[in-house]
């Protein structure tokens, strides 16, 4: 498959992000059903071209929720033509440090450098009220 | 036999004294699962994107809790740690959520959203 030119994101695509479920409660309480909006919150210097997300026409959930071996993983939902209706972009970003990953998708404007923006923190909040629905938990396998 | 008046067990200041202690147990609860617990250990947290809080911030964020706590205010719906070694306390109430963030920087910042919006911000404790 050719990736210089990555494959646009439909707005019905369903994208996940993944969410740590380690020392719970914490950004998803499975007794409440509710997902915080530090789920969404950006990493200091991992999401300085924004916030990661992966397309589930590339992964399935199980696949989205694969992170640190031992470690559980919940992943919410969210469509993209939501996202972009809330005034947000979605862009495929398939060239990481790592090599290529058809999946991988971000939103570039909830990123390192706008973390603490008044802007970023509302967005952190619409993202949990367009969560369709969470998954999980998922369970790595240890090494 | 020690005589009640029912009418006092319903009297203003029984409820208050009711709902004080019920809060003073649930942050109570919150400091001892949660914060007294990532102090112990607060590699339990850490995780890809999400860098553990220093036993500095946890112990800011204890602080905060037990100052709330004997200042008699309501409880937080939650305490979570934040994707770069902060700590947020939220309260919800109907639209509008109530948010103590103590950020990375040992920073404190009050913030009040109105469903999602941002209402108000200000800081209550300047960090480094």
């Amino acid at each position: 498959m050719q990736h210089d030119v990555p494959d646009p994101i439909d707005d019905d695509e369903i994208l996940y992000r993944r969410v740590p479920a380690a020392a719970a409660p914490q950004r998803y309480d499975p007794d409440t059903g509710e997902l915080t909006d530090q789920a969404f919150a950006p990493h200091r210097t991992e999401d300085v071209t924004g916030i990661s997300l992966v397309r589930e026409k590339f992964k399935n959930a199980e696949q989205a929720a694969r992170g640190r071996a031992g470690k559980s993983y919940y992943v919410a939902a969210l469509r993209a033509g939501d996202i972009r209706c809330a005034g947000m972009s979605v862009e495929p970003r398939p060239h990481l440090s790592c090599g290529i990953d058809p999946a991988h998708a971000e939103l570039p404007d909830l990123n390192s450098g706008n973390r603490k923006d008044d802007a970023t923190l509302e967005r952190q909040r619409v993202l949990v009220r367009l969560c369709l629905r969470v998954l999980g938990p998922f369970d790595a396998p240890a090494d | 036999m020690l005589e009640i008046d029912p009418r006092e067990l319903s009297s203003p200041s029984m409820i208050d004294a009711k709902r004080d202690e019920a809060r003073r147990k649930t942050w109570q609860r919150l400091i001892d699962r949660q914060l007294l617990e990532w102090l112990r250990d607060p590699s339990q947290i850490e995780d890809e994107g999400l860098d553990a809080p220093s036993a500095t911030i946890i112990r800011l964020s204890l602080d905060l809790a037990e100052s709330f706590r004997d200042r008699g205010l309501p409880a937080p719906a939650s305490i979570v740690p934040d994707p770069n070694g902060g700590i947020v306390f939220e309260r919800r109430e109907g639209d509008v959520s109530e948010v103590f963030h103590v950020w990375d920087d040992g920073s404190v910042e009050y913030l009040r959203f109105h469903e999602t919006q941002l209402v108000e911000r200000r800081p209550l404790f300047p960090g480094k």
